[in-house]
């Protein structure tokens, strides 16, 4: 798989955990629960379909890895033995305080 | 013996009371919670802390724009200045659930019940949880499932530990027709630690881990707590924020 392969099966698992978020919208830099407000519930549920999807099994010592779309598509790559080309960041469109 | 008062609030607030809360947050606080994509986030996010904010004010004597957080190296806050007192604070369901203390860390989780497989349980849970709860079926084992997560949560609260902490070092109780207790714990005494099955509101489960190490736990629910702690544990009628008990928090903090 493709960094961008990557990027959208862990966005589509992410939507599918939290599907009031819109992928869209999402950036490689945000931070899973500082700005997209996911719970720890919702984390667990991600990883374990992340387990599902990839056969990995993403030991607790981990989590911190999985904390952006940017740095889990990085820990994806290289637990699956693949080459790492950086993502061209994807920058949350409306990012900023006026929201 | 350790004293542990509960509060809970809904997060969905009035504008005007979402305007108020705000004003109570730091500049840093101000900024987190604009970082949140979704609005319902960032206003529950201001609802949780202005809140909070109230209640440690009330404790401290103290004015709630005027505490200061620290945060531990797996993001908990703390309050600066606050002698003894320690808190924590939870929320899942649209509701915010406290606890405050006086001297001894709580851990506190509240969850929604909703719909999750058994591979989360296979991922996350013990061997010796994960074939407890097996043991159940259909609506027993959904409250299982939560049983479990939230006494786990709070454990991990309590420790000041973020989920990275090995899930499996551990076990708690889960069945319905067992008190919360935690069964095991590597590099730790179980019998130094209290669990508390909550009760916090429809469709929700909760839990409250508290390090006592042989001391009592007294549990008291306060504003916005339904009733009864759980049905283990029954409500009692004596207020909350022990100052006027505890002469002296706030004017030493």
């Amino acid at each position: 798989m493709t960094p961008l392969d990557l990027r959208s099966a862990f966005l589509a698992d992410l939507t599918a955990v939290a599907p009031d978020l819109d992928a869209a919208t999402i950036g490689d830099d945000d931070h899973l629960q500082v700005d997209l407000g996911l719970d720890s519930m919702d984390f667990l549920n991600l990883v374990s379909a992340l387990h599902k999807r990839f056969g990995l099994p993403i030991p607790e010592a981990d989590y911190p890895r999985l904390a952006t779309p940017a740095k889990a598509v990085a820990y994806l790559s290289a637990m699956l033995g693949q080459p790492q080309p950086p993502l061209q960041a994807a920058r949350r469109p409306h990012a900023g305080p006026s929201r | 013996m350790v004293r542990v008062d509960l509060w809970a609030w809904p997060l969905a607030q009035p504008a005007a009371r979402l305007r108020r809360f705000r004003a109570l947050l730091s500049a840093d606080e101000v900024a987190r919670a604009d970082r949140f994509l979704r609005p319902s986030d960032r206003d529950g996010f201001v609802a949780g802390r202005g809140r909070l904010r109230e209640i440690l004010g009330g404790y401290l004597g103290r004015a709630p724009q005027a505490i200061g957080f620290r945060y531990n190296d797996f993001g908990r806050p703390e309050v600066d200045g606050a002698g003894d007192l320690a808190f924590n604070l939870s929320h899942s369901g649209g509701r915010a659930a406290l606890a405050v203390s006086d001297g001894a860390q709580p851990g506190l989780d509240i969850e929604a019940i909703r719909p999750i497989e058994a591979a989360v349980a296979r991922h996350h849970f013990s061997d010796r949880e994960y074939g407890a709860l097996m043991g159940l079926a259909g609506a027993d084992w959904l409250a299982g499932f939560y049983r479990c997560w939230t006494r786990k949560e709070a454990v991990i609260k309590a420790l000041g530990q973020g989920l990275s902490m090995d899930l499996k070092a551990f076990d708690v109780t889960l069945r319905g027709d067992e008190p919360a207790r935690l069964q095991r714990l590597t590099g730790g005494q179980v019998r130094d630690w209290t669990l508390v099955h909550l009760a916090p509101g429809p469709g929700l489960i909760g839990a409250l881990a508290v390090e006592t190490r042989g001391r009592g736990l007294r549990i008291v629910p306060c504003a916005g707590w339904p009733g009864a702690v759980s049905p283990d544990v029954p409500g009692s009628s004596q207020g909350c924020g022990w100052r006027q008990a505890r002469d002296g928090w706030g004017s030493h903090g």
